[in-house]
């Protein structure tokens, strides 16, 4: 799958520099940065959620997204909500989830929230699967738990995966094909594998 | 549950024992008798006079209500979504809100006519600003994070208005539905009052010619026991109802 961008601004203040990204399938691809460097923005142009300076934004494939916060709809039941995107399946079982379909999200912990957003994600069936900072703020136990999730999802399907994540620990953790977003407007840059 | 039901009955018993008491003491034809004003209530009743009068009211209630509904909720929205349009709208909406009721009605009468259209465009123009104005407040409080879901999982429009959108601006409405019904009935009264020959304004305003005040609060708490009604019936529950994921 390739994307290819031209730079983003939002007012006077130019965020992205022209970004042209190859994402194989079946892998997971890091974008990492520090705070500020552009990566959420360049996932909402991937996603069609902004348009780049040149207008362009691709809507033409299928993209799951989770959030950095898991902005479950308060007013619908977890099961409602992955239903939102597409069928259920047997996800929630799949995702440690079982007995909370007919919760409302206001019930969930942090964790267990992110999960459903992860659910919603995958029952939309997409073609590539964006996860902004999935892990933050969350405790160790369920860092691993969840990337052990994401590991298990590329080793079943060919969806390509893309995270954006601060940390290194992250990309080496899923294997990760790495793209650092460096100076300002930011620009990709590839870090190759160890 | 019991005693929610048992309050409200002992404070409206206390109130009518307040009244009975206050005009067997005061003895006044100022201040009729809870019975004398139940008497007036049967007459009127089988009559047929206070269902033919509360009738003509509660259309026009409706009709004004429904209009002003529709005309103020999109109004609403397009200012709450639309920081230009508000700007430039705003002054215009506050002038709107502070323009007197009378004055409203009398322009409507005089540029309209004398007849149903005025009656009913006169009442929707005094209740508009105030919709707007809470739906305005709905729209901008909309989660933009929760929009953005829509995008990503490709709602249609009528989707993300149904199950995005309407779950955060349903408290909004209903608190403009809430004192919708609270301003426009008490609108229509006036506006029958000045320009109609029916309706319970009319009446109102026949019965002070002759000093009948047992009649005016027959048609005055009738339509206030059919406001309290839809209160009670529709109102409470679909609010109830639109709070149950909050655990309210």
């Amino acid at each position: 799958m390739e994307f290819s961008f031209a730079s983003k601004s939002f007012g006077t203040r130019k965020i992205l520099g022209p970004i042209r990204l190859s994402i194989p399938k079946g892998t997971v691809t890091a974008l990492m940065g520090p705070s500020g460097s552009g990566k959420t923005t360049l996932l909402r142009l991937m996603a069609g959620l902004e348009h780049d300076d040149a207008g362009t934004c691709p809507t033409t494939s299928k993209i799951g997204m989770v959030f950095q916060e898991p902005r479950l709809l308060p007013w619908k039941t977890v099961l409602e909500n992955i239903e939102l995107a597409g069928p259920e399946n047997g996800l929630l079982e799949s995702l440690g989830l079982e007995g909370t379909a007919h919760l409302f999200p206001r019930h969930l912990s942090l964790g267990m929230a992110r999960r459903v957003a992860f659910a919603r994600a995958l029952s939309f069936q997409p073609d590539l699967l964006l996860l902004d900072e999935p892990f933050a703020s969350l405790d160790d136990a369920l860092v691993e738990r969840m990337r052990a999730m994401i590991l298990a999802l590329r080793d079943k399907s060919d969806i390509p995966i893309i995270i954006a994540t601060h940390t290194k620990e992250d990309a080496l953790a899923l294997d990760a094909q790495t793209h650092v977003l460096t100076g300002s407007p930011a620009e990709l840059q590839s870090i190759p594998r160890p | 549950m019991v005693r929610d039901v048992i309050t409200p009955v002992l404070s409206t018993l206390l109130l009518l024992a307040i009244w009975a008491i206050l005009a067997l003491v005061l003895h006044s034809r100022y201040l009729p008798a809870p019975t004398e004003v139940a008497a007036a209530f049967v007459s009127e009743l089988s009559s047929g006079a206070l269902l033919y009068h509360g009738g003509i009211t509660f259309l026009r209630v409706a009709s004004a209500f429904l209009l002003a509904m529709t005309v103020g909720t999109g109004l609403g929205l397009a200012l709450g979504r639309n920081a230009k349009a508000n700007r430039f709208f705003d002054p215009w909406l506050i002038l709107a809100l502070n323009i007197p009721a009378l004055v409203t009605i009398v322009f409507c009468y005089l540029w309209i006519g004398i007849n149903e259209a005025a009656a009913i465009t006169a009442v929707a123009l005094n209740k508009i600003p105030n919709t707007a104005i809470t739906i305005r407040e709905g729209a901008r409080a909309l989660d933009p994070g929760l929009e953005d879901v829509a995008g990503v999982y490709r709602l249609t429009g009528w989707q993300k208005f149904r199950q995005v959108l309407w779950p955060q601006l349903e408290p909004f409405m209903a608190a403009s539905v809430r004192s919708g019904l609270a301003l426009i009935w008490k609108i229509v009264l006036i506006v029958e009052l000045i320009g109609r020959s029916n309706g319970v304004g009319f009446q109102i305003n026949l019965f002070f010619g002759q000093f009948d005040l047992a009649r005016i609060l027959v048609y005055t708490l009738s339509f206030m026991g059919v406001v309290f009604m839809i209160e009670a019936v529709v109102v409470k529950p679909w609010e109830k109802r639109a709070r149950a994921w909050r655990g309210e």
